[in-house]
């Protein structure tokens, strides 16, 4: 794939170190992730500055997607945790702020997804679900334990049970890890794959050069296709902590 | 003029109450679920079905793991957490599946994700 200086599919998620720095024997560079990162944070942060600065009674374009967000999130956290659920809405909004100008800014060409490596979302699954257990535990004491507990089941197979829902726990971090990290990767290798394509096409000359347009088509689709997951998926990893809360907040 | 004072001040204070209910009511609808909720595409499912199945069997396989580690039982726990994992992804799915949220453990059948669900259908 590497030859005529082509470009293989999986060369985007390299990290590359900008400052290197360690720490203790640990390597915390300042690399292509941490920047796309603090881009992250820095544009969100902006726009909902920029956005909200006039505050308008009648909203422009800006003040209305803005507020359309925080609506959105509002409303999320309204309808899933409920009253109480308001103490973490400023954690869950910049969540979703992050996680979503994190997997915009990565569709821009030379950009980099930060996530699309499971470390990242690993570690911000690990976050809420470590957060989430505890607030938990603080709400509820020692009764939060009984969550595992499966009610009206035999007496015999209550051991297993109880594992099972342990595992079944321990899975969440995982599992909202896995998704985020899964469809940013399969998308981002999957736009590079038919860009790929496209240009191999048209390196044969003549008129076999024509045939580039049918992948050059399916770009725009697919790109199209990843402006709704990246959005769909700051949306998933959002409402799932939502739920998440909820459980902890209202055991059953 | 001055004898209309008492009645304005009157209604200004009505106007307040009213607008203090309204607030409130609207608090009060605000916890009133309107269950937004996951995707529900055939693909956006696929996906979650497939992840919860694969997380749940590599999340107690490493715990079996860990505990095999820890106990020198290796292959004792891998293999019996392995099926318990995978019990678990089942069980995960299942959840997902029937709507019962995310939830941890079993539910009684009336009881709802948010506890202002709960106070609605007492009311009807």
């Amino acid at each position: 794939m590497a030859s005529e200086g082509m470009h293989s599919p999986v060369e985007q998620f390299e990290i590359k170190r900008f400052i290197e720095f360690s720490a203790g024997g640990y390597d915390i560079s300042f690399t292509n992730s941490s920047l796309f990162m603090l881009l992250a944070m820095v544009v969100g942060g902006t726009f909902l500055t920029v956005a909200m600065s006039k505050r308008e009674m009648v909203p422009g374009r800006l003040q209305g997607a803005a507020e359309m967000m925080y609506e959105f999130v509002a409303d999320m956290v309204r309808s899933n945790v409920g009253n109480d659920g308001r103490a973490y809405f400023p954690f869950v909004f910049t969540l979703f702020v992050f996680l979503l100008f994190g997997n915009m800014l990565g569709l821009i060409p030379y950009s980099y997804t930060f996530t699309s490596q499971i470390i990242v979302t690993f570690a911000m699954a690990a976050f809420v679900f470590v957060g989430v257990t505890i607030v938990g535990l603080v709400k509820h004491g020692l009764h939060f334990f009984s969550f595992f507990v499966p009610q009206g089941a035999p007496k015999v197979l209550i051991p297993f049970l109880i594992v099972i829902e342990v595992i079944s726990y321990f899975v969440r971090p995982v599992s909202l890890s896995v998704r985020l990290f899964a469809n940013m990767l399969a998308g981002h290798t999957m736009l590079k794959v038919f860009a790929g394509l496209a240009v191999m096409i048209s390196g044969a000359g003549g008129i076999a050069m024509t045939g580039s347009l049918l992948p050059l088509a399916a770009l725009i689709g697919l790109t199209g296709l990843e402006v709704l997951v990246a959005a769909l998926q700051a949306y998933v990893f959002t409402i799932l902590t939502c739920m998440y809360l909820n459980d902890a907040l209202h055991l059953h | 003029m001055s004898d209309q004072e008492p009645n304005r001040s009157e209604k200004r204070l009505q106007d307040i109450e009213r607008r203090i209910a309204k607030m409130q009511g609207d608090r009060d609808d605000a916890a009133k679920p309107s269950r937004a909720a996951l995707p529900v595409g055939m693909g956006a499912i696929l996906s979650r079905v497939a992840t919860e199945l694969v997380a749940g069997v590599m999340v107690g396989a490493f715990m079996g793991w860990v505990l095999d580690r820890w106990l020198g039982t290796s292959p004792l726990f891998l293999v019996l957490m392995f099926f318990l994992g995978a019990s678990a992804g089942m069980l995960n799915v299942w959840r997902m599946m029937s709507g019962r949220g995310m939830a941890t453990g079993y539910f009684d059948e009336h009881r709802q994700d948010a506890g202002a669900d709960k106070q609605e259908r007492d009311g009807e």
